[in-house]
């Protein structure tokens, strides 16, 4: 695995996800939004709902499936990315909901997408 | 977004209503619990979520606070979650949001929505009448408990969906047959013609039951001390209908509410093993539980093999036995446990259990046998109106016939009866004949009896002449009743 830019490959899945997003009607509000309290790597609005969402990708499942790799801890900083993004946007009356897009990558063209709604809360 | 449903929670053996406020705000979505709630409540978050999911409800995207009121009661248990799921559903607009104000809502959710028993349905659903509450929901395992409560109408409920129905008035609702009084659990025990030989104990046992007394058996090994006292219970009268509700009252909080109450008129008969702490006896616990002697209220505690208990777990029994009463007190507040209950003890005389026995030498040391005595000590032997020496069987009595304990309980229930009716239980030395109050007063000052144990020995004097029909003590009463206190 050596040599691979992980960095690139994270925005490339995060590009996926957000144009299958786009393509069911979302509206992207917002990509790698960060702050002090951690990170979301999309906020998009569905009708009046503002969605967060973390894209997670793997190229193999050897190590557990993309999504598992999302836990309470992570979970727990976007939670907090959130409320900081709700307040700052003085949005905190609006209804949320957070998803998780997971990638499966097996190679250039055959990408599998398999979106999460409200896989936390 | 508000809504407000009621549910109930125990301390000791008394029912407390508890408000189950919902509220759904907007913002990040959150599940919160406030209002003291223990472990098993706070998991509920867990349950009522997956409930209302596998019944087909959305699970509201909003911030969700639940508040248990009043605040600075301690709620335990799991028997909140059918009021959390169904404050939520009010407060989401699908039960009509008043629906819920005056009926009282019991039940653990299983995951997929069904609704389970829980504990200490009875108190708590007559808690609902002292306040007000004519209607009930509760799981189907409690249905019998919540039907005997006078004045509440109580519907039981399979599962989240039917209990909706059942609100919104789409669903005809379920009445569940009232638990009936049972005189079951007499032919459990072992019966007095089983008994053979042993006639000062069987009497001493018969006194026991009429006047209530606690009773001490002393006696060799294998000479029938412990299938004597389990034969106590069957000459027992039976308990009156309020008695019965008061002992299942005490069961439903115990049980955990596993499977149906049974309502028996039979009075309870506890024997906890030798090895029971002291939390095991009087109850106790970070979270109080009723402990044995609660458990054999209005019934019989026996203690088998009394000399193995440890001193400190027999000597908190002093105090119980004398109030009828168990007050454990913790951080903030405390609870009480009735605990009336007759005592009965069977010991060995000495370790090796031959002391003064007919068919075998003793081989224990003085020091021994002395270390072994220690182990009651005085003022737990001070509250023991009955104590009796049980020697070994003669073959000759292997194949005696003795009387059935229907017909000693015959005599028991008679004796009772005549004792209400002069109804006066501080009986003082005034009812005392003049040569009966003279061999009590030498006896009191030869063997230095303590004011409680003169006291006593009235009361059993007073047994024992209701017993032999008379309507005064007269001196063989109170011979035979001295007897009883001094033989050990």
């Amino acid at each position: 695995m050596a040599g691979i830019n992980l960095r690139r490959q994270g925005n490339r899945y995060e590009h996926m996800a957000a144009g299958y997003l786009k393509e069911r009607g979302y509206k992207i509000v917002a990509r790698q939004f960060r702050c002090r309290q951690g990170e979301i790597d999309i906020i998009a609005e569905d009708g009046a709902l503002i969605v967060f969402v973390e894209v997670k990708g793997r190229r193999t499942c050897a190590f557990g499936l993309p999504e598992e790799a999302v836990d309470w801890r992570k979970q727990n900083r976007i939670r907090q990315a959130a409320e900081y993004f709700l307040w700052s946007r003085q949005k905190t009356d609006h209804l949320c909901r957070f998803d998780v897009v997971a990638v499966y990558d097996k190679g250039p063209q055959k990408c599998q997408i398999n979106h999460i709604k409200s896989a936390f809360s | 977004m508000f809504a407000v449903a009621k549910a109930a929670t125990v301390l000791g053996v008394n029912g407390h209503i508890v408000d189950v406020e919902v509220d759904l705000a907007r913002g990040l979505p959150s599940f919160e619990i406030v209002g003291l709630p223990d472990t098993a409540l706070r998991e509920s978050r867990q349950r009522v979520r997956a409930a209302l999911k596998n019944q087909g409800y959305a699970f509201p995207m909003h911030r969700l606070t639940v508040n248990l009121a009043p605040g600075n009661l301690r709620k335990t248990g799991s028997a909140f979650d059918l009021a959390i799921a169904l404050g939520i559903l009010a407060a989401g607009g699908l039960i009509p949001e008043n629906r819920l104000q005056d009926v009282l809502v019991l039940g653990e959710l299983s995951l997929d929505g069904k609704i389970r028993g829980v504990g200490g349905v009875l108190p708590m659903a007559m808690a609902a009448v002292c306040e007000g509450i004519t209607e009930a929901l509760v799981p189907v395992d409690n249905g019998s408990e919540a039907g005997l409560v006078q004045g509440l109408s109580a519907v039981v409920v399979q599962d989240l969906a039917e209990a909706v129905g059942v609100l919104t008035g789409c669903r005809s609702a379920a009445v569940p047959k009232p638990a009936e009084f049972l005189e079951t659990g007499y032919s459990a025990v072992n019966d007095l013609s089983e008994v053979k030989g042993q006639l000062t104990a069987r009497r001493a046992l018969e006194i026991a039951a009429a006047g209530r007394h606690n009773l001490l058996l002393v006696g060799p090994p294998g000479c029938g001390k412990t299938m004597l006292a389990r034969c106590l219970p069957g000459i027992l009268p039976p308990l009156s209908n309020q008695e019965a509700v008061e002992v299942a009252r005490i069961y439903s909080v115990a049980n955990g509410g596993l499977g149906q109450l049974k309502l028996t008129l039979a009075p309870p008969f506890r024997s906890p093993h030798h090895s029971s702490t002291k939390a095991g006896i009087i109850g106790g616990g970070l979270l109080p539980h009723p402990g044995e002697v609660t458990l054999a209220h209005r019934g019989v505690l026996f203690l088998d093999e009394v000399g193995e208990f440890g001193r400190s777990v027999l000597d908190v029994l002093r105090q119980p036995l004398e109030d009828g009463v168990v007050s454990l007190v913790r951080y903030g507040y405390s609870v009480k446990y009735p605990s009336e209950c007759q005592l009965v003890m069977a010991a060995n005389p000495c370790p090796c259990g031959f002391l003064g026995s007919s068919i075998k030498e003793c081989t224990c040391t003085g020091r021994e046998i002395a270390a072994y005595r220690r182990r009651l000590s005085g003022p737990l032997l001070d509250r023991i109106d009955l104590q009796v020496w049980m020697d070994a069987l003669k073959p000759k009595d292997y194949h005696t016939k003795q009387e059935s304990s229907d017909k000693v309980r015959k005599r028991v229930v008679a004796a009772r009866k005549a004792g209400d009716n002069t109804c006066d239980t501080n009986l003082g030395p005034a009812d005392l004949s003049a040569c009966a109050r003279q061999i009590l007063e030498t006896a009191a000052e030869r063997f230095r009896l303590s004011a409680r144990a003169v006291q006593k020995t009235i009361k059993v004097s007073r047994t024992v002449a209701l017993l032999g029909q008379s309507c005064q003590i007269g001196a063989e009463h109170v011979a035979e009743a001295l007897t009883y206190r001094l033989s050990l």
